[in-house]
């Protein structure tokens, strides 16, 4: 299920829509940049105060005020200074630097004694892990009151970002018609919605708070240059080129980061699909004393895993070491032409540092800026996994809403399917012309042999999968696909395997309606035939069933479902093979309970079972996909057909 | 060689674990109040059997980039002294970059200065040496990253496989009560801490250690009371480790557990998918979803604040006392004062405090001081990893509850019958078999049956050691199977499983699971016995056709069948059938039967069912009732039992067959 490969147009809609996704929280998301520019103007002004205690303190300097190059709203403090005593002076700048340490969290002549408010957790050498501090993302240049806010809003957001994603795409997942589970393992369900949402803030944060800091950087930057050192332009172009040098040479590489950052979430899905699988069939695992073999496995799909991680850690390498040779080349460059105008004196030595103190400057933002988009790649192959599944065509289209706005629908009459057929996705036919008609008041069975489409027609019946082609009609109208979640409400479904949720087995039982009274639960199980068991626990109703019910036998578990079905009291019931794991006694009661139950509603049974089918008013009898006889017991007798047969190989 | 020298240090680490192991598989609880500066360190020295292997690699890739640092500060010593006292004042170039130059040291070094046009002409050879000597540098790191990350995950990957080992010996018992979310989440985020042992134990630790006992030497040197300053900063750090240590990791645990349980919440939606969907319980799927999002974020923020103000009050711990150093120094050198070792210092220029010495000096005391803090925030980072160890381990320390005794026999072939004797077994919450007492003979079919709950799955998982029966015994070959080893005997028994457990792999590979080396002829002859072989081919790929976990591409019959085909292909002297004939039709019932019939000639076979039809092809009936044997013997002898278990059982199913020849 590879997904196709990222194209770069693609690559720019995956950005542009991440970028329309956030939109949502813009507010937020424009108070974080305002507070990240807002950091910078901090780092710019700290060294102001280094810079006083030298020129007050160690030098002691009386220049007039106007010579100092210090901003206006520094001037003040620096009055206050120049007329009181070194110690005194010594004390006041000691109180200035409390303050700033409690506001900024920083102090110190070049801003150098800085903390940041970042809480970076250790991660290990693969993707999952690794997207952990992305989902988690919180920074700021400084810290203090200024900082700690700066990032607790910065954690907010994403936090908010990432869980409105996580819940759109495991909403997603569960609007998707179940044809899309057949080769979808679980663990891949798994890492998308865990390690592959948490790369929406890796983009969003890269794209909206970074380029405002670099740009803010590179413009005041440049102007100041042009203003001191305009003969030497050199300087300026050289470091503004390692901006479009970068961009052009690691153009490259960000396909590649792009292709294997794609494959290690594949591989990384895949392995956790082999311990998904592993963990929830251990029976199977060690009943059939693989273990060996079923570790290996694990073994090579982890192992693989790592080794996918690992080229994207070649490319990334690749990208940052071209990045390398960029900046080092431009600063030789720049250093040759430098040299000439030193040499011959034009400039002091003092000026030297100057000049690459502003060229650093640029050429840091300017790379930064040039490398962004190979940054971004990384996060687009998480995105796009993300967004393949919110974009799936849902075939029914359905609207998930809260419980209350399904649309009421009430059904009088039946459901009749017309020649219709249905065909998986992958292009085996499963159904061909078939024509059903099951209306309410009756009791409908389906029968015939293994692998003859009796659970794809049953499932065609409350919408679970739609025709391919022909007519699927409710109450003799075709059914809005919004409607279909209505139909829905109408149906109780008992699945041939059924699941069984880490809940107790009062709520497992009242799945099928939340308000259902104690007594009404009590009397579902006693039909279903699994009262006496509960009954024997010691906690009863309340026992918590663990992980998939694995507390109980495969009856127990289906004389669950059973009672769940009965106690949704739903107009329509359709059963699949519900007493394949029930012993006789059982399956009598439950067959009488269900003619019972028919009055006024819908029941539909596929059965193997001749003494449950027989009970039906209808028999539909399938072969190879088709329906080839039906009508009741009786007439399907007299016609001596293949049902016949059937039922002479059974009573034998 | 280094292994030898290593040795006391693993013998410490099993006398360790060994002090851990729990003797049941009921998981210990992690309580961070309980957890100790030694219990942290201890739990990364437990990491150290995975990074064992790869100890050669760790300290090659340690050593290149010790070198990598070296080759680095010596071009940057080279080429600074070139471009600042060379080209840019005019002084001789040193010894040692005119060698490296091929300069003429009669020129170049014994002058008193420079003239311009050798000023020009270096230029372009620093940068010819800057490109060639960065450019090998980058390589040179570059590559070494490559290696390091190579190393780590051969370290994560050791771990993860005894994490994964072990929960395969782990009992039912464990997997009844755990999830495989929380799997999922132990096996990547948890055991990845392993990882950062190294640079969490032993790299950063001694770096930092020791840039702060340089840098107070410098600062004793200038001022032995300021020197004390700098060391009191360690009290108010260790106090405030000490406060936030254990807020810190139930911060840190909380939101590994948070995040399992969503790991796991997603997991079991997508599990019972079909459930939600015909319940029309979407929408309460999804708000319990997210309520659980939100709390694993919520777990999350609070981990990551608790860090982030740490990190912040250790920082407030260093910068303060610095400001007051710092501020002292500029005072000193405002009144020239004498520094304390001058004898030494004036080498340096630094007899008396001014401008260049306060300069180095608060370099040297800022070091120092940030050394503590950073020691201090590593150590908080710590216990996030120290508790995501301790989950990992929380699996390892469990003890199977299915052990092999001591001295446990092999179990080459099986040569008798079975026998049951007396067994006796409950589940924590229920008995199942008082005294269960039969004999299963070797060459014949045995057909389990009882009512549903009436223990007849549980049965044949005690015969495959799956769970420990209380009292009683099961033999084969005359011993007890607890005599040989858990593998051995279940190796020798194969179980068709009762729901129909594919695997995401081709049909092919899900026949030949339980045997990968089976030839496809042996696959194809096991579905020809399991009557998959037609509708095998039928499908698009043939055998080769890809099955996903929950496929509905195959119907649940044809899925059995699988399953049979996989148990067949295992050929094991015993063969267990868990309702092999539930969702099968009559006729290929039938087909099955006897074909599993004539291919079991040497085997034993149990067949667990209801189905009077698959029962009949038995030539042994168990029936069980109540925790015992109701009734036991063939088909035609039961029958005649008035008032037997499986007579009754039998009338039922006649009954309904007569209402319908009545009908």
């Amino acid at each position: 299920m590879a997904e196709a490969r990222i194209g770069g147009v693609l690559a720019i809609q995956t950005v542009i829509r991440a970028m329309r996704y956030s939109l949502r929280y813009k507010w937020e998301l424009a108070v974080k940049g305002m507070t990240q520019a807002t950091s910078i103007f901090w780092i710019l002004v700290l060294p102001l105060t280094g810079k006083a205690i030298v020129d007050f303190i160690v030098v002691r300097d009386t220049a007039p005020i106007s010579d100092t190059n210090a901003p206006f709203f520094f001037l003040p403090f620096i009055e206050i200074a120049q007329n009181i005593g070194v110690f005194e002076a010594a004390i006041f700048l000691g109180v200035v630097f409390i303050l700033m340490l409690l506001l900024v969290g920083a102090y110190g002549t070049d801003g150098a004694q800085r903390n940041s408010a970042v809480a970076w957790l250790a991660e290990g050498e693969d993707l999952a892990t690794r997207s952990e501090n992305a989902a988690n993302n919180m920074h700021s240049l400084v810290s203090g009151l200024f900082g700690l806010f700066e990032s607790l809003w910065h954690i907010r957001v994403a936090h908010r970002l990432n869980h409105t994603l996580r819940s759109d795409i495991f909403q997603c997942f569960k609007a998707h018609p179940l044809t899309d589970f057949q080769d979808r393992a679980i663990g891949d369900v798994v890492y998308r919605a865990m390690y592959d949402t948490p790369q929406i803030s890796n983009i969003i944060f890269n794209l909206w708070v970074g380029p405002i800091t670099s740009a803010v950087n590179l413009i005041t930057t440049i102007l100041v240059m042009f203003v001191i050192f305009r003969n030497e332009p050199v300087v300026v172009w050289g470091a503004i080129l390692v901006g479009p040098l970068n961009f052009f040479l690691v153009l490259y590489f960000a396909k590649l980061a792009r292709k294997y950052g794609t494959l290690a979430r594949e591989a990384g899905a895949k392995t956790t699909a082999v311990i998904e699988e592993g963990m929830t069939n251990v029976l199977a695992v060690q009943g059939l004393s693989d273990t060996a073999y079923y570790t290996d496995r694990f073994a090579k799909a982890s192992r693989y895993s790592f080794a996918r991680y690992r080229q994207v850690v070649l490319v990334s390498i690749c990208g940052s070491f071209t990045s390398f040779v960029i900046g080092a080349n431009m600063v030789y460059i720049v250093f040759y032409f430098l040299a000439i105008p030193f040499i011959h004196g034009d400039y002091s030595p003092g000026d030297w540092f100057v000049i690459w103190g502003y060229y650093g400057a640029i050429a840091v933002s300017a790379s930064w800026l040039g490398r962004l988009w190979l940054t971004l790649q990384e996060g687009i192959a998480g995105m796009h996994r993300v967004f393949s599944i919110l974009d799936r065509d849902q075939e029914h289209v359905e609207k998930l809403t809260v419980a209350e706005d399904i649309p009421a629908l009430n059904i009088e009459k039946g459901i009749e399917l017309k020649d219709v057929s249905y065909q998986y996705p992958d292009g085996t036919v499963a159904l061909q012309n078939i024509n059903v008609e099951a209306n309410v008041g009756e009791m409908i069975a389906v029968a015939g042999p293994t692998g003859a489409g009796k659970t794809t027609l049953v499932y065609l019946l409350p919408g679970l999968l739609a025709p391919t082609s022909g007519e699927f009609l409710v109450d003799g109208r075709t059914l809005p696909p919004d409607q279909i979640r209505g139909l829905r409400s109408n149906v109780a479904f008992v699945f041939q395997e059924t699941s069984i949720f880490d809940d107790t087995i009062a709520n497992n039982i009242s799945m099928g309606r939340r308000d259902a009274a104690e007594s009404e639960i009590l009397e579902a199980a006693r039909v279903a035939g699994i009262a006496d068991f509960v009954e024997s626990l010691p906690e009863k109703y309340n026992t918590n069933l663990g992980r998939s019910g694995a507390k109980l036998s495969v009856g127990q578990k289906q004389r669950v479902a059973i009672a769940r079905a009965l106690v949704s009291n739903k107009p329509i019931l359709i059963l699949d093979e519900p007493t394949a794991a029930l012993d006789p006694n059982t399956e009598n009661q439950l067959v009488s309970n269900l003619l019972d139950a028919r009055e006024g509603r819908l029941v539909v049974v596929v059965a193997h079972r001749l003494s449950t089918i027989r009970a039906a008013d209808r028999i539909y009898f399938m072969d190879e996909g088709r329906i080839i006889e039906s009508g009741s017991h009786v007439d399907l007798l007299d016609q001596q057909g293949t049902y016949a047969s059937f039922v002479d190989l059974q009573t034998r | 060689m280094i292994q030898r020298f290593l040795f006391p240090l693993q013998s410490y680490i099993r006398r360790s674990i060994a002090g851990f192991r729990v003797q049941s598989e009921q998981m210990r609880q992690i309580e961070p109040e309980k957890i100790h500066f030694s219990d942290v360190v201890g739990i990364f020295i437990r990491g150290w059997p995975y990074i064992n292997p790869m100890v050669y690699h760790a300290i090659a890739f340690i050593s290149i980039a010790v070198f990598q640092l070296l080759w680095e500060a010596f071009w940057a010593f080279t080429i600074f002294s070139l471009i600042y006292n060379s080209v840019l004042l005019d002084q001789a170039v040193g010894a040692l970059p005119a060698m490296i130059l091929f300069l003429d040291p009669d020129v170049w070094v014994n002058v008193e200065s420079l003239t311009n046009e050798q000023r020009f002409y270096l230029v372009p050879m620093v940068v010819m040496i800057a490109v060639v000597s960065g450019t090998l540098g980058a390589v040179i790191d570059n590559a070494n990253n490559y290696y390091r990350v190579w190393v780590m995950q051969n370290i994560n990957q050791n771990l993860r496989l005894h994490l994964m080992s072990q929960l395969n010996h782990l009992s039912l018992k464990f997997h009844a009560e755990s999830k495989a979310g929380d799997a999922i989440y132990r096996l990547f985020q948890d055991s990845a801490m392993v990882t950062q042992v190294i640079q969490a134990l032993v790299i950063d630790p001694f770096l930092i250690i020791m840039r702060f006992f340089i840098g107070l030497a410098v600062v004793f040197a200038f001022s032995p009371s300021l020197a004390l300053l700098v060391v009191l900063t360690w009290v108010p750090m260790v106090i405030l480790a000490n406060k936030m240590s254990v807020k810190l990791r139930f911060g840190f645990k909380e939101a590994r557990e948070r995040n399992a349980a969503l790991t796991s919440n997603i997991q079991e939606s997508i599990d019972g998918i079909r459930t939600i969907k015909v319940n029309a319980l979407e929408a309460e799927h999804q708000q319990r979803f997210e309520q659980r999002s939100v709390d694993a974020f919520h777990a999350a923020h609070d981990a990551r604040v608790r860090l982030l103000l740490f990190s912040f009050f250790a920082f407030l711990c260093a910068a303060i006392p610095l400001a007051f150093i710092e501020l002292t120094a500029a005072y000193f050198a405002f009144i020239e004062a004498e520094t304390f070792l001058r004898n030494i210092l004036i080498g340096f220029g630094f007899a008396v405090w001014n401008l260049g010495s306060q300069d180095q000096f608060r370099a040297r005391a800022r070091e120092s001081v940030n050394s503590v803090q950073n020691l201090l925030t590593l150590w908080g980072r710590a216990q996030d990893m120290a508790m995501g160890l301790n989950r990992v381990y929380q699996i390892l320390d469990l003890t199977p509850e299915i052990e092999d005794i001591p001295r446990a026999q092999q179990l080459p072939d099986i040569r008798s019958d079975i026998q049951f004797n007396h067994v006796q077994f409950s589940y924590p919450e229920r008995e199942v078999f008082r005294d269960l007492h039969f004999t299963a003979t070797s060459g014949e079919i045995t057909a389990v049956m009882g009512p549903t709950g009436s223990g007849k799955s549980t049965l044949m998982l005690l015969l495959l050691r799956m769970f420990e029966f209380q009292k009683g015994d099961i033999r084969i070959n005359n011993r007890s199977i607890r005599a040989y080893h858990y593998q051995d005997v279940r190796d020798k028994v194969t179980l068709a499983t009762q729901e129909n457990i594919l695997f995401s792999m081709t049909v092919k590979e899900n026949i030949r699971y339980s045997r990968p080396e089976a030839t496809d002829a042996e696959v194809m002859e096991a579905a020809r016995i399991a009557c998959a072989d037609t509708f095998i081919e039928r499908l698009p790929n043939g055998y080769d056709t890809y099955l996903g976990e929950k496929s509905t591409k195959l119907s649940t019959g044809q899925r059995q069948r699988l399953v049979i085909a996989r148990a067949i292909v295992k050929d094991t002297p015993i063969l267990i059938l868990d309702e092999p004939t539930a969702s099968l039709d009559a006729f290929t019932e039938r087909r099955i039967m006897g074909n599993i019939k004539e291919w079991a000639a040497n085997r034993t076979v149990f067949v667990v069912t209801h189905r009077l039809s698959t029962i009949r092809e038995a030539d042994k009936i168990v029936f069980i009732r109540d925790g015992v044997v109701a009734d036991f013997g063939s088909h035609d002898e039961l029958i005649q039992k008035e008032g037997g278990g499986y007579k009754s059982f039998v009338d039922a199913e006649l009954a309904a067959t007569n209402r319908l020849a009545a009908g």
